[in-house]
């Protein structure tokens, strides 16, 4: 699991333990994730090791986790993992730009590519992504981010394709507001999910050959209704 | 300024200040370790106490000292020095702890334990956040035998009877306390039961059955009207004589009940409404508690006050420092916060003074500094490690400043 210390990765990371999974937590933060899997070893009896990896530069990470990935096969690969900017408003300093596109999609691109061959290989696994509403519409705040989100959901398209009939299963969630660091203090014009929440919808979908799917729910209806707003209203739109 | 805050469930502002940023420290949940040889668990200090006990009833383990809502964290609980179902027996939450870590931009995290930074230690343990962050605390566990419950209860016909008996009986059960009834001061005022619980075989524990419902009056914010007045108060505790305080007969209760016993209940808290309720918690030398409860029965009458609780229970350590101990009996009190409750809380403050007792500080959230002063002789020595080890004063918050800490 990609981005395991905070938000939707810790939360799915302990609905996962409880579930009876092993995992390998990385994050930025190595005492963070330490910690986490010293509780999950303690509180769900599973094996748990956290391990610091910074996924930008998302070039260095394949000797990052070249540990890692000697060990013992991988079911699933989680991505829960998001890097938001607040200046991110279109003119962004260089080396934030390219955090933002490392962390939310190359990262999840240099992973998925070394650990696919050995999931199609054995012909199982599963690899989750999650995205962001931010990608229904580019708009003049979170540009970079979005615009790294959209890419991942073509990703995960091109993966699902790709895995068609592997017997390797792909899902991908776009979320609306979750109650995470990134959301804290901010006005949200829609009530924010808990972490929580998406863990347990998360676990529920593991296994299944699922497309793009939303959570909550209703944000379906939201992105189809923005989708459909002429661009003469949208430019006008503040949000 | 800073202070940490936890599950924020203190009657009074030691979380928050004016001018003072609020750490929340609730994402800091985690048990680190447990060994099974010593049980001894090293947590960090934004666990909450129910999820905890979770984990601990599965090794068979228990703390000695649990509060009433299930959602308070680690840290509070040190921060507060909180007590249990048998203070007598079990002394206040300080005896848990092993160790622990402490967090001043000063100084960096410390490690601090009885035999380590006494003084600090000390101060930190009912310290209320002001000696700096608690990030990590090591516990001592106890093995829990059984998980049945077993209460007698004993009727009693005041308050001073009440402590008498809690006298004999509290070294024999687990829980100990007295519940009393002060809704009528003309007629049977104080009179109540003293309820003793027991550990014993053949109780049915249901894993997840600690943690706090996850739906119900507990997560439905006040009513906009107080519906608590004479009427609904001798309902209430009515319905609560009848169903609890049956005496002479030894009955089960359920044990996930018996250590949370609001979780359920939350809606008594609601019937206060938006204006909300005083608590006031005194720990009083035995002696003195016929008086005591003599002028709090007078300044009932005559500020026509709603008193809606009455706990009792045995204490039998020391006081030291902030901390809410010693040796009496703790006579803890809630009443709806109306016009006349300042004028009503400023007499039992005058009786506390006279009584020669001690206020819990946590409990109370607007103590004034004179009554502090009169009632906490140890106010200084606080004052003083702190202001050794908190230079300049970084930790601070409402119940700091009030208090002049």
């Amino acid at each position: 699991m990609f981005g395991a210390s905070a938000g939707v990765g810790r939360a799915l990371a302990r609905a996962l333990a409880a579930a009876g999974h092993d995992l390998v937590l990385l994050a930025r933060d190595g005492a963070d994730v330490t910690a986490e899997a010293a509780h999950l070893r303690a509180m769900f009896a599973v094996a748990a090791e956290g391990c610091a990896v910074d996924a930008v530069p998302a070039a260095g990470l394949p000797a990052a986790l070249a540990g890692i990935l000697a060990g013992p096969p991988i079911d699933v690969l989680a991505f829960p993992l998001g890097l938001s900017d607040r200046g991110d408003d279109g003119v962004l300093a260089p080396e934030r730009v390219a955090a933002l596109v490392d962390a939310n999609l190359t990262a999840v691109m240099v992973v998925t590519s070394l650990v696919l061959p050995e999931m199609l290989a054995r012909g199982s696994g599963g690899v989750v992504g999650f995205g962001s509403v931010a990608a229904i519409r580019g708009r003049s705040s979170n540009v970079a981010y979005a615009a790294a989100k959209r890419g991942l959901e073509s990703f995960f398209e091109s993966l699902r394709h790709r895995t068609s009939g592997t017997g390797v299963r792909v899902q991908f969630y776009r979320l609306g507001y979750v109650a995470t660091q990134m959301s804290f203090g901010m006005k949200l014009p829609f009530p924010a999910v808990s972490p929580e929440y998406v863990a347990r919808r998360v676990v529920a979908g593991l296994g299944r050959d699922r497309g793009l799917v939303h959570v909550p729910g209703y944000w379906r209806a939201i992105g189809l209704a923005l989708m459909a707003v002429p661009w003469r209203l949208y430019r006008r739109m503040k949000f | 300024m800073a202070v940490a805050r936890g599950a924020g469930l203190s009657f009074c502002g030691a979380s928050f200040g004016s001018e003072c940023l609020s750490v929340d420290i609730t994402a800091f949940d985690r048990v680190l370790d447990y060994d099974s040889e010593s049980g001894l668990v090293r947590v960090e200090a934004g666990i909450r106490l129910a999820p905890l006990l979770e984990f601990l009833l599965r090794h068979g383990r228990t703390l000695t000292t649990v509060p009433g809502y299930g959602s308070i964290t680690v840290g509070g609980c040190i921060a507060a020095d909180v007590h249990g179902k048998n203070p007598a027996r079990d002394g206040s939450f300080i005896r848990l702890v092993a160790g622990l870590s402490l967090f001043h931009p000063a100084h960096g995290v410390v490690e601090i334990a009885h035999d380590r930074e006494a003084e600090l230690f000390r101060a930190t343990c009912g310290g209320f956040g002001l000696t700096g962050i608690i990030v990590q605390a090591t516990l001592r566990t106890q093995a829990l035998a059984a998980t049945g419950v077993e209460i007698s209860v004993s009727a009693v016909q005041d308050p001073a009877s009440a402590g008498d008996l809690l006298v004999e009986l509290s070294a024999a059960g687990d829980f100990a306390h007295a519940w009393l009834d002060f809704a009528r001061p003309a007629h049977g005022f104080g009179r109540g039961h003293v309820t003793l619980g027991r550990l014993v075989a053949g109780g049915a524990y249901e894993p997840g059955a600690l943690l706090p419902p996850g739906r119900g009056w507990g997560r439905v914010g006040a009513l906009p009207v107080c519906l608590m007045n004479g009427w609904t108060l001798r309902a209430i505790n009515a319905v609560y004589a009848r169903r609890n305080g049956r005496a002479g007969v030894v009955r089960r209760e359920d044990f996930a009940a018996s250590m949370f016993p609001i979780h359920g209940n939350e809606l008594y808290f609601r019937l206060f409404g938006r204006r909300g309720f005083h608590e006031y918690q005194a720990l009083l030398p035995r002696t003195a508690l016929p008086h005591y409860v003599e002028r709090l029965r007078a300044a009932t009458a005559r500020l026509g006050a709603c008193v809606t609780l009455g706990i009792a229970k045995l204490f039998d350590g020391q006081a030291d420092l902030l901390r809410f101990d010693g040796e009496g009996v703790s006579l803890a009190i809630e009443l709806r916060r109306d016009r006349n409750s300042p004028a009503f809380l400023a007499l039992l403050d005058e009786a506390l003074m006279e009584a020669g007792g001690r206020p819990n500080l946590i409990k109370d959230s607007r103590l004034p500094r004179r009554v502090f002063e009169a009632t906490c002789p140890e106010a200084d020595r606080f004052r003083a490690i702190r202001a050794a080890w908190d230079r300049p004063l970084v930790f601070r918050s409402e119940l700091s400043e009030r208090l002049g800490l």
